[in-house]
C-alpha cells in the first residue's frame, strides 16, 4: 500500500507534479474558504473562463511562457470589472457575468481554432498538463501562493468582516469595494497559477470543493480552513496516484489533472453522505427521546444555559 | 396631555381580520379630522427641541435635513437635537422613514437638503466613534462564525489594518456579551442561538466598539420577552456610561420607556421631542392615520395582522 502511495514519486516529473499539485490544492482551498463565505463560485468559475483568451493570446506572443503574463493580465482586468459591475445595481449580476464569461471564452475560442494544432493546444490549456510541469512553474505557483496567502492573511479580518455583514462593514468605514477587488484579484491569481497544471476548467473544483466539504464536517471557522487546507493537497497526492497506477499497472489512460478533480469530488460525495448519515441520527434519536419522555423537554429559546461555560474568548482564526 | 403609557402587550393591539384592507369606518372618520391638527404640528419640531444652544454636548443635530434616492425624496424636514448620553427614538410606520434616517447619520445616504452633524462631524467622518446594529435577521445563519468572533468584530476598527486582536480587545468584547447576558455562549456558532440572543450579540459587537453614539435598527422586531429586558438592560448600561443612542421601533411603549427623546417620522418629520409631547395622539394619527388610536386614554396603533 505504502509502495502504491510512494513509488511513483521516484520519477523527477512525477515529484514535480507533487508539489505543483500540493501548493495549488492548499492555495486554492485557502482561497476557496473565502469564496464560500462570500458566496462567489460562480465569479470564481466565470473567472476561469475570462480568462483563457488571455491564456490563448499570451500563447501565441510568448509561446508557453506568455501563458501566465497573458492570463495574469486578463484576469486582472476581469476581476477589476466584476468588481465595478457588482457595486453597480442597474445590471443585474449573473446576466452581466455570464454574458462576459461566454464572450471571453468564444474568443479565445477563435483564437485557438485559428492555429494548426488546435485541439492539441485546447486541451491543454482547458484541462493543463499536471504532468509536464516543470521547476519554473512550480516556482510561479509558489510565489502566487506566497502573495495570495500574505493578503489573506493580512486582511483576514476586514474580508471576514466584510463577509459576515457587508452593511456592518460599510457602516464601520471600511473601504467594501477595496476588500471586494483584493479578494476577486487574489481569485484571479489562484486561476491563473492553476492554468499550466490543471487548466482554467478544473481549477473551479479545486477551490469550491475542499472548502465545501471541509464546512459539510464542522461550524467552526478554523477547523474549516484547516480541513479544507489539507483535503486539496491529499486529493492532488491522491489523484496522481491513482492516474499513476491507472496508466501503468492497468494501461488505462487517466488524465492526471481529471483524476484529482474525481478524487475532490467523491470525498464531497463521502462527506456528504455521512453528514446526511448523522443528521438521520441525530432526528431519529431526537425523536425517540421525545416520545420516551413524552411532552416538555424542548428548552425555551430565550433561556441562558447554565454558567460553567468558557470565561475567555478563544484565539480563534481572527 | 394624554399619557402614552401602554404596556408593551397593549401597544399593538390587532386589528379583526375584515379591517385588513382599511381601517374601520370609526376610526376613519377622526383620522380625516386630525389632517388640521397634523399640518399644526409638523412646523413645530424646532420648539420642541429645547437644548438647542450649540453645547459642546450635541451627539447628533439634524438641521432641516432632506434625504433623497436619486430624484425621489423620501424623508424631508428633519430637525432636533439629540444631547451626548441622550436616547432618541424613530418612531413611524414601515417606508416611513427610520432606517433611512439612520443611515443618513452613518454617512451612507447623503443628505440631499440642510445637514446632519455627528458628534460635531460631517456622518462619514464621525463612523469611528459610532456603532450600528442591523437586524439579527439580516444575517446568514449558516455563517460558520462563533458569537465570540463577531463581538470581536466590534473591535476591528480600533485594532486596525493588518493586526491580530490583543488581550484586552478579548478581554473588551467579553464584558460586551457579558452586558447583554451572553457570555456562556462565547463559542456557540451564531447560527445556534435565537433570534433574539442574535440580536443581543450583535449589541454586543457594538458596544464592544466603545461608540460615543450607538445606532439600532429595529431591535425589538420577533424578539422573545427574555432578550428584550436584556436588551433593555444592556441599553439602559449604555447611556449610563454616556453613549447616545438612536432606536427605531414599531413599539410605542418601548419607545417611551427607553428614549427621553421620540422622533416621529412618515415621509417627513412629524414631531420630535420628549416623549410624552411627540406621542401625543395628533402626531401618531399624522404619521399612522387610522390606525392610531386611543383606548382608555392610551395612544395604541393598530396593526394588521
Amino acid at each position: 500500500m505504502t509502495d502504491l502511495l510512494i513509488t511513483p514519486f521516484e520519477h523527477p516529473f512525477m515529484t514535480r507534479a507533487l508539489i505543483e499539485i500540493v501548493i495549488l490544492g492548499a492555495l486554492s482551498a485557502a482561497v476557496g474558504v473565502l469564496v464560500m463565505l462570500r458566496r462567489l463560485a460562480f465569479l470564481t468559475d466565470a473567472l476561469t473562463h475570462a480568462v483563457f483568451p488571455g491564456v490563448v493570446v499570451g500563447f501565441m506572443i510568448g509561446g508557453t511562457d506568455g501563458i501566465v503574463p497573458g492570463a495574469l493580465l486578463v484576469a486582472g482586468l476581469a476581476a477589476a470589472g466584476f468588481t465595478a459591475l457588482a457595486s453597480t445595481r442597474r445590471i443585474s449580476e449573473d446576466a452581466a457575468m455570464a454574458m462576459l464569461l461566454t464572450g471571453c471564452f468564444a474568443v479565445g475560442v477563435v483564437l485557438v481554432s485559428r492555429r494548426e494544432s488546435y485541439t492539441a493546444d485546447l486541451t491543454g490549456f482547458l484541462f493543463g498538463r499536471l504532468l509536464t510541469v516543470n521547476t519554473t512553474d512550480i516556482t510561479v505557483t509558489a510565489v502566487t501562493a506566497a502573495v495570495a496567502g500574505t493578503v489573506l492573511l493580512l486582511a483576514r479580518k476586514e474580508l471576514l468582516l466584510r463577509a459576515f455583514d457587508p452593511q456592518g462593514a460599510h457602516a464601520a468605514g471600511y473601504p467594501v469595494w477595496l476588500l471586494d477587488l483584493v479578494l476577486n484579484l487574489v481569485i484571479a491569481m489562484v486561476v491563473v497559477a492553476a492554468v499550466r497544471a490543471v487548466g482554467t476548467v478544473l481549477v473551479i473544483a479545486l477551490v469550491v470543493i475542499p472548502a465545501a466539504a471541509a464546512r459539510l464536517l464542522t461550524g467552526r471557522l478554523t477547523s474549516v480552513l484547516v480541513v479544507a487546507v489539507l483535503l486539496g493537497p491529499l486529493s492532488g497526492w491522491l489523484g496522481l496516484v491513482i492516474s499513476y497506477d491507472a496508466s501503468v499497472h492497468h494501461d488505462v489512460r487517466l488524465a492526471a489533472g481529471a483524476a484529482v478533480v474525481l478524487v475532490l469530488v467523491s470525498i464531497y460525495g463521502l462527506v456528504l453522505a455521512g453528514s446526511a448519515l448523522r443528521s438521520w441520527a441525530a432526528r431519529s434519536r431526537a425523536a425517540r427521546r421525545r416520545t420516551r419522555a413524552g411532552s416538555g423537554g424542548a428548552e425555551g429559546p430565550g433561556r441562558p444555559r447554565a454558567v460553567g461555560g468558557p470565561r475567555e474568548l478563544s484565539r480563534e482564526a481572527v | 396631555m394624554s399619557t402614552v403609557t401602554a404596556p408593551t402587550p397593549a401597544s399593538c393591539l390587532t386589528a379583526p381580520g375584515a379591517a385588513g384592507g382599511s381601517p374601520a369606518p370609526a376610526i376613519a372618520l377622526p383620522d380625516q379630522a386630525a389632517a388640521a391638527p397634523a399640518a399644526e404640528v409638523a412646523p413645530a419640531p424646532s420648539g420642541y427641541a429645547a437644548d438647542e444652544e450649540a453645547s459642546p454636548g450635541i451627539a447628533v443635530s439634524f438641521d432641516n435635513a432632506a434625504i433623497a434616492y436619486g430624484r425621489a425624496t423620501v424623508l424631508r424636514g428633519v430637525h432636533g437635537v439629540l444631547p451626548a448620553g441622550g436616547t432618541l427614538a424613530l418612531i413611524g410606520p414601515n417606508g416611513a422613514g427610520k432606517s433611512t434616517l439612520i443611515k443618513a447619520v452613518l454617512g451612507l445616504v447623503p443628505v440631499a437638503v440642510g445637514s446632519i452633524t455627528v458628534l460635531d462631524r460631517a456622518p462619514a467622518a464621525a463612523r469611528r466613534d459610532v456603532a450600528y446594529v442591523p437586524q439579527a435577521d439580516t444575517l446568514d445563519r449558516d455563517f460558520p462564525i462563533s458569537v465570540g468572533q463577531i463581538v470581536l468584530m466590534g473591535r476591528y476598527r480600533r485594532i486596525g489594518w493588518c493586526r491580530r486582536p490583543g488581550r484586552a480587545d478579548r478581554a473588551t468584547a467579553l464584558a460586551a456579551l457579558e452586558a447583554v447576558g451572553l457570555a456562556e455562549r462565547a463559542r456557540d456558532r451564531f447560527g445556534t442561538l435565537s433570534g433574539g440572543q442574535r440580536q443581543r450579540v450583535l449589541l454586543a459587537r457594538a458596544i464592544a466598539a466603545e461608540p460615543r453614539l450607538l445606532l439600532l435598527d429595529e431591535p425589538f422586531n420577533g424578539v422573545d420577552v427574555v432578550s428584550q429586558d436584556a436588551l433593555l438592560a444592556a441599553l439602559a448600561t449604555v447611556a449610563e456610561s454616556g453613549t447616545a443612542t438612536v432606536v427605531s421601533t414599531h413599539d410605542l411603549a418601548l419607545a417611551q420607556v427607553i428614549s427621553d427623546q421620540v422622533c416621529v417620522l412618515n415621509g417627513r418629520q412629524i414631531a420630535f421631542g420628549p416623549a410624552a409631547h411627540a406621542l401625543a395622539p395628533e402626531p401618531l394619527r399624522a404619521a399612522y392615520g387610522g390606525a392610531a388610536v386611543e383606548i382608555g386614554g392610551q395612544s395604541v396603533i393598530l396593526t394588521r395582522p
